[in-house]
């Protein structure tokens, strides 16, 4: 190799170096330019869409922001399902349900008892929960006692009949003074005027009948035939269950609202789907400490013998109150730390609204503050208008987005443009090239802007890309904007669209800080 | 060497051609056997470990399943990381493991340890591996369709056809979808609980021991044996209701009596949808390496097989179906690779006008395909797109050496026969002697070509999984045939060339081609400088032309279905998620252009399906492209629709099954740039997210910045209040187990009726746990055998919480994800490293990582660097070796910036972006490139030595020779570009499926081969003059002093 050719070889290495080198940074640019598109990898073929923008809203994690707002066409409401409802007064029930039992009436129950002590001879009364007819006979009591008065006030009237007219007024006094006496004891151990006529129409029996002194039904039988009782035994107890007590075992935290003379639903599975209404007669001053309850009396009427005690029932304790404010259970959503309804404005806006509220009824939340009647809430749907509040421009909430957004309401920079509607006074139409656009390319924005037939020329014109954040497919939000400048026909830029996909592009014209007019429109990237 | 082995072949003939024979056949059966699918399989080489909790909330699953799970399945050999999610009522880890980890051992590996793992792990829970399969395996999409319920279609589902088809061999998993799983409801009225006074637990005691059936040995009668068996299983609603609780004063109480007992559909994740309608359905899982097409082939005739089986009028209907999708794109690559055999024979037909030699060059063809798929076979590679593409590109070149070799036997005979008569006789040794000379050049030039090749297997992560497939196939294919043309190619020539010889002039094509060649090369001689000026200025414009092209990560493969994937709150219930999936559905099915549409909410009953409820997954199966009106395409039919499908608060995706698939189980970072948030504490690893986002948005170059929320998801928490419990005497466990199974209901135990089996389950009536008021009267019994209601033991409130816990290594994690734009990524991260570290203040059990894809970018980049400058190298000294020239090898090399410049603006013409489908073109032409350089200057070298024969060389004397040499090699090198030009061409005007998938590969190698053509033909010539007279300049200077 002459020295010619070594000049060669180093010039060779030399431009090989300089062609590797070259090669390299093709490569490296190449790498680049794909590896930033590595991310939209998911959606970058194909068409893909995003619901329509609005003003972006500042969320926090816990949810929705009060006070953001959505804006939706017919279309989009009526595929979200929109269905709305006025705010308005309405008589509110509340409820507490309770486990009750059904008890003898206390002030109905009676005894019947002996009043002469002897044996039963006969009991007529066979079983317990016969009914029994007050007057009915109900046993015969075979009394030596009773005889032995019997007996004793026969020997008085024949005394007295013996002492006629012979007798003096003293012995004469004394003997119907021991009639009385022997008759008083024989009324005092329940014998009737009649059974005392037998007697001294000397059918003197030795067996005494007992005639129910009340009506009811016997609870309790207490003797059996051919039993000795003493005077004053009770025989049966009988109950008069035309109407019964339902002790309803309320729970201390519920005991606060309820006050006598509520209005209660009992109901039974013996009364087979209806409902008996009493109303809170009485609540025990005591609660039971074994079930931690404490009973409330309802006492309700008892036609057709159907509740029997000892049953269980369910008592509905109900709480009217009058004309409360109130919405429907759907209309709310719970985040956990708020409570929000949205609130339908015109044209299509929905407004999220934090609202308090008091203890739910069946279907309805009292509302506390935070709406008026006659305002328009949501009662269906929400849930979508909510996450479309999560999703629009800055695509907060549980999706990240960008800190802008909210950064620029922290700092005070009041309500977002949307909400000042009258604020927009200028038209605006613009055009975009290419059409559709073009994903990791330039698109040339131009825009007019009319505002009572002549053209606004000192606006500043921005727009802005968002693509929201698909956190199922680990893709943070992307955005792109630029500003459009005066080329003394209209308002002309370009703005880097970073991929392709649908793109939630926000055109905004502003004078001064004060948006002239905006215009919201899904641009999708091919 | 390589006359060695020409020599050989040459000699031995009748060997060789039995060789093969033999090649041939074993070719053709592998190319039999071979797995055949779409795409290349991408997804990571993990083992899923799966365990189901129902009913738990992510934070029960993360910390009682996931996080001994996690970290005792670290430190198995080969792991490269476990990342893990915990999600509602599952934990999913996924062990990643290098890729050349074999799968089986991996899963052994797997197993070993989780069977000590599970010993940490609450009772009743089993974790499992996910199938032996990936995502991608999710081949076979059926509905069963009947006119039956949702529950008994299911039934037969899951009892039935699953078994049946899990059976066919290569099925890994058979999962279902939609339905209910029928189940035994106890829907127990807490206020007969309390009027019988019996405690929930006496209720789950007496279902669990009411369903048994027990075996008593045998008894002995008669000298026979009878088998005594006892029964007590739950045969029915009956059996249920009739259990007894208790018996208070001799009277039973049934479980009738404080409940109802029905049979209804179980809790579910899942809800498959068809055109609106509820379905049940199933996903065929295939097994990691099975051959797909096969393996639908068989499950097909399984179907068709149970069908009599199946109970009246219940039919099972595929919608996806994957092998169409295989056939399809096989079907385009084979017609492909049938077009590009008639253009490769025709183009040769026109430029030799001999047909007897078609054959040489059309034999070693096939040949080179046969040994790249025995290959394929033995190193275990599928046949794909990919794979297959790597032969379609390769087509042209492939035949390449042969047509040089055959060109050169039949120049030589021409001249012989010019000189001597009839070569016929001495066919043999005309056809050494110019093997001999073109012998070398042809080993080495397509030595270049497979070298050249070589950066894309330093392509790593998915582009690499994408694209060495196509490189193997490819490089192998080309070996195959460098060895065919020294060894065959000669052989056949002795066979084969025969008859009347055209001499190049006689052939019209070749005439009217050296008329425009010869004064343009003359031409270009004389203006030497415009020449290279223009030539330079062309490139310098294609640098720039580059700048302005777009970029994409890779051309997208239309799989023909498309992918509706509408995303909604997370917050979103199953119901409102199904509604809202059944109105998308029913607008799609009534579009004229769809044929049927399939929705899926939530899971698969399949490890390998992740889908959270929010998000829906509906295939649109689109009515076949001829039915389209004229000029509608795809896009547009998907954008029609879009349009319709607009609802508030759904972000509308539209993706494909495979690439959703792919998209769906890749846990790691898919941004370029992503922090890593690692701790203990979840609210905490939020915090600090929401902190690195808000410094490093400040750093340059920082776009789409976006700190994931963990929370999201509403809990309705059950906070039980110690004292007031311990005040009642009531404990936790009591509490909790009421909060389980009244509020949420669980399953007591498992009827067995026949091949069937159901679950019983006990819960609260609905009524009684519809609301937070309701929950906080469900009753909890004390000791003292009252009862008191949860409100008062608990507090009750709703929170915001975690709903899906993401973890990695066993710590928690949090992250941030970035992408970077105008500027270097390495940089970037620095900058950012330094400034979190700066501002963000990490507690202690805290740390952060960076991570993303530009961790692939920056190792492909380092090995690039050191790739591309030996590849350089070795070709350069592979071409020194050549001409054992430094210069010769050097303007040779010149080649590649001109054949860029061509693919450059081909690309920016046809309107494709950049893409590694797009860099792996320019790297295949790349090598192209230099090849044809080199036939060229041993052209020119040869006429120059012939004219220094003749006398002293003079600058006229060197113009005539190269003017000459080049003429002589138009035909071979317009032969060599129409050839490769003609492989490509059918790839290109093609519209079948799979074809958009090779179009932009094929791009920059069609537009490079032609600026090569005229860069070998013009300005090679004008170098190799210009340095020639230096040489003689300097000789003549030598001579002078």
């Amino acid at each position: 190799m002459n020295t010619n050719n070594r000049k060669f070889l180093f010039l060779g290495l030399l431009i090989g170096l300089v062609v590797a080198a070259l090669i390299g940074v093709t490569a490296k640019v190449i790498d680049r330019r794909w590896h930033s598109q590595a991310a939209s990898a998911a959606v970058a073929d194909s068409p893909a869409s995003v619901s329509k923008p609005s003003d972006s809203q500042p969320a926090m994690n816990s949810g929705t922001e009060p006070g953001a707002t959505v804006e939706l066409s017919e279309e989009e409401q009526k595929m979200a399902g929109v269905q709305i409802i006025e705010v308005s007064r309405k008589p509110l029930m509340t409820e507490i349900s309770a486990f009750g039992r059904v008890e003898d009436p206390e002030s109905r129950l009676s005894t019947i008892s002996a009043r002469v002590a002897g044996r039963i001879e006969k009991l007529y009364l066979q079983y317990t929960g016969q009914n029994v007819e007050r007057g009915q006979a109900i046993a015969e009591i075979y009394s030596p006692e009773l005889l032995s008065a019997s007996e004793e006030y026969k020997l008085a009237l024949d005394s007295r009949n013996q002492l006629h007219a012979a007798a003096e007024p003293d012995a004469i006094r004394a003997a119907d003074d021991l009639i009385s006496a022997s008759r008083r004891r024989l009324e005092l151990w329940g014998m009737t005027p009649t059974q005392i006529e037998h007697i001294a129409a000397g059918q003197s029996h030795p067996a005494v009948t007992i005639y129910s002194t009340t009506s009811g039904t016997v609870v309790e039988r207490k003797v059996t035939q051919g039993q000795y009782v003493n005077a004053g035994d009770p025989l049966y107890s009988v109950a008069d269950l035309s109407t019964v007590w339902v002790k309803a075992d309320v729970y201390e935290s519920d005991l606060a609202q309820i006050r006598p003379g509520q209005s209660v639903e009992i109901t039974s599975d013996a009364l087979s789907g209806k409902t008996i209404h009493g109303s809170v007669e009485f609540i025990e001053p005591k609660a039971a400490t074994e079930t931690r309850t404490v009973p409330v009396h309802v006492h309700v009427a008892n036609p057709g013998m159907r509740l029997r005690p000892g049953m269980f029932v369910r008592a509905v304790f109900s709480l009217h109150q009058e004309n409360a404010l109130v919405v429907p259970r759907s209309a709310v959503l719970d985040t956990g730390t708020r409570k929000l309804v949205y609130i339908a404005k015109a044209d299509g806006v929905f407004e999220a609204r934090e609202i308090q509220t008091g203890t739910p009824s069946n279907d309805l939340f009292p509302v506390i503050s935070g709406l008026k009647p006659g305002e328009r809430v949501v009662t269906n749907g929400n849930f979508l208008i909510d996450s479309q509040t999560r999703l629009s421009g800055g695509m907060t909430g549980l999706f990240g987005g960008s800190k802008e957004f909210g950064d620029r309401q922290a700092n005070g920079g009041g309500p977002p443009e949307s909400q000042q509607p009258s604020a927009k006074t200028a038209k605006l139409t613009y055009r975009v090239d290419p059409e559709p656009l073009k994903g990791a390319a330039p698109a040339k924005f131009a825009v007019q802007l009319m505002d009572g037939g002549n053209p606004v020329t000192d606006a500043q014109v921005k727009i802005t890309l968002v693509m929201p954040a698909m956190p199922s497919m680990s893709m943070p939000e992307m955005r792109a904007s630029g500003a459009l400048s005066w080329n003394g026909k209209e308002y002309s830029g370009t703005v880097d669209v970073p991929m392709a996909g649908p793109w939630n592009t926000t055109i905004e014209a502003a004078r001064n800080g004060h948006v002239l007019a905006s215009e919201h429109v899904r641009l999708t990237a091919r | 060497m390589i006359n060695r082995v020409i020599e050989f072949s040459l000699r031995n003939r009748f060997l060789i051609v039995a060789a093969y024979i033999a090649l041939a056949v074993t070719g053709y059966w592998a190319m039999m056997h071979t797995p055949i699918d779409a795409i290349p399989d991408l997804s990571e080489n993990q083992v899923i470990v799966f365990s189901d909790w129902p009913g738990r909330s992510p934070q029960e699953v993360e910390d009682q399943i996931t996080y001994p799970l996690t970290v005792n399945l670290q430190g198995l050999p080969g792991v490269k990381t476990v990342r893990s999610a915990s999600a509602f009522g599952f934990s999913m880890i996924n062990v990643i493991f290098e890729d050349s980890v074999d799968i089986y051992f991996a899963r052994t590996r797997v197993l070993e340890r989780l069977s000590l793992a599970s010993s940490f792990l609450p009772a009743g829970i089993s974790p499992m591996l996910g199938p032996d399969a990936t995502g991608v395996g999710q081949v076979f999409w059926y509905t069963v369709e009947g006119p039956y319920d949702g529950g008994t279609l299911h039934s037969v589902q899951d009892w039935f056809i699953k078994y049946q088809l899990n059976s066919v061999p290569g099925v890994a998993e058979v999962a279902s979808i939609g339905g209910f799983v029928r189940q035994y409801q106890i829907d127990i009225d807490p206020v007969k609980l309390r009027a019988y006074n019996i405690p929930m637990r006496e209720v789950f005691n007496a279902v669990q021991r009411s369903n048994n059936n027990v075996g008593a040995k045998v008894m002995e009668v008669n000298d026979a044996e009878y088998m005594v068996r006892g029964i007590g299983l739950i045969r029915g609603v009956d059996d249920i209701e009739n259990i007894v609780l208790s018996a208070a004063n001799g009277t039973p109480v049934y479980v009738r009596n404080i409940a109802s007992v029905q049979l209804g559909p179980e809790f579910r994740r899942g809800v498959l949808d068809n055109g609106g309608k509820e379905a049940v359905g199933g996903v065929v899982v295939i097994r990691y390496g099975a051959n797909p097409l096969e393996v639908i082939e068989a499950v097909k005739q399984k179907l068709a097989d149970m069908q009599t089986g199946l109970p009246n009028g219940v039919r099972v209907v595929p919608f996806y179906d994957r092998s169409t999708l295989i056939d399809h794109a096989v079907d385009t690559l084979r017609h492909a690779l049938i077009e590009e055999v008639i253009l490769v024979t025709l183009a040769h037909v026109i430029f030799l006008w001999h047909f007897r030699s078609i054959l040489i060059v059309t034999l070693p063809l096939p040949l080179a395909v046969l040994s790249a798929f025995l290959f394929m076979k033995g190193a275990g590679i599928s046949s794909n797109i990919m794979s297959l593409g790597g032969i379609a590109i390769a087509i042209g070149v492939l035949v390449d050496a042969g047509i040089v070799m055959t060109e050169n036997v039949i120049r030589q005979a021409e001249i012989f026969s010019e000189k001597h008569g009839d070569y016929r006789e001495h066919i043999w040794q005309i056809t050494f002697d110019a093997a001999k000379v073109v012998g070398r050049p042809i080993f080495f030039s397509m030595m270049i070509i497979i070298l050249a090749f070589i950066p894309v297997f330093a392509l790593t992560g998915m582009e690499g999984k994408m694209f060495h497939p196509l490189a193997f196939t490819k490089t192998f294919a080309m070996i195959a045939s460098t060895i065919i043309s020294v060894t065959l190619v000669p052989v056949l020539c002795t066979f084969l060339i025969r008859g009347k010889l055209h001499k190049e002039d006689e052939n019209p094509v070749m005439r009217i081609l050296r008329a425009i060649y010869r004064p343009v090369l003359g031409w270009a001689l004389r203006h030497r400088v415009l020449t290279l000026a223009a030539a330079g200025l062309l490139f310098v414009a294609a640098l720039y032309t580059a700048t302005t092209i777009g970029s994409e990560f890779m051309p997208p493969l239309d799989e023909e279905i498309a992918l509706f994937m509408p995303i909604t709150d997370p917050r979103i219930s199953l119901t409102k998620a199904t509604e809202i999936m059944r109105q998308q559905d029913r607008i799609i099915a009534a579009d004229p252009a769809v044929e049927k549409v399939v929705g899926k909410i939530g899971r698969a009953e399949t490890a390998t399906d992740p889908a959270p409820i929010n998000m829906a997954e509906t295939m649109v199966i689109l009515k076949p492209k001829d039915s389209w009106p004229t000029g509608v395409t795809k896009d547009d039919i998907l954008l029609r629709l879009d349009e319709k499908l607009h609802i508030p608060g759904v972000t509308n995706i539209w993706t494909q099954p495979i690439r959703n698939r792919i998209d769906m189980l890749s846990t790691g970072i898919r941004t370029q740039v992503g922090v890593k948030v690692f701790g203990p504490d979840l609210s905490r690893i939020e915090q600090l997210s929401e902190q690195i986002e808000h410094v490093v948005r400040t750093v340059p170059g920082a776009v789409d910045l976006y700190a994931e929320r963990i929370t999201g998801a509403p809990y309705l928490v059950i906070d039980i209040n110690r004292p007031a419990a311990a005040r009642y005497g009531v404990n936790i466990q009591e509490i909790e187990d009421v909060i389980e199974t009244a509020i949420g209901g669980k399953n007591l135990t498992t009827t067995i009726e026949g091949r069937q089996r159901f679950p019983v389950r006990v819960r609260y009536a609905r009524d009684f746990r519809d609301n937070v008021e309701d929950l906080k009267e469900v009753l909890v019994a004390a000791p003292n055998n009252s009862q008191i209601p949860l409100g008062m033991l608990a507090d009750i409130r709703m929170v915001m919480g975690p709903s899906m816990i993401s973890s990695e290594n066993g710590l928690l994690r949090g992250t941030v994800l970035m992408n970077v734009r105008g500027r270097d990524v390495g940089g970037f991260v620095d900058e950012a490293k330094s400034t979190v570290a700066r501002n963000v203040k990490l507690p202690a059990g805290y740390y952060i990582e960076w991570s993303g894809q530009y961790e692939n970018q920056i190792r492909a980049k380092h090995r690039l660097e050191v790739v591309i400058p030996v590849v350089f190298l070795i070709i350069f000294l592979l071409l020194y070796r050549t001409y054992n020239s430094v210069r010769e090898a050097l303007h040779v090399i010149l080649a590649v910036p001109f054949a860029l410049t061509g693919g450059v603006f081909l690309l920016k013409l046809l309107g494709y972006n950049f893409s590694v489908a797009v860099w792996v073109g320019f790297i295949a032409l790349f090598g192209t490139a230099v090849q044809t350089g080199v036939v060229m200057v041993i052209y020119l070298e040869e006429a120059v030595a012939r004219k220094r024969v003749e006398g002293a060389l003079t600058r006229e004397g060197l113009h005539q020779a190269v003017i000459e040499g080049a003429l002589l090699r138009l035909r071979p090198k317009v032969m060599t570009v129409a050839t490769v030009v003609a492989g490509l061409l059918p790839l290109m005007w093609t519209m079948r499926t799979g074809a958009e998938f090779m179009k932009p590969l094929a791009t920059p190698v069609l537009g490079g081969m032609v600026s090569s053509l005229l860069h070998v033909l013009i300005v090679t010539p004008v170098i190799f003059t210009w340095m020639r007279e230096r040489e003689i300049r300097e000789q003549s200077q030598d001579r002078r002093t």
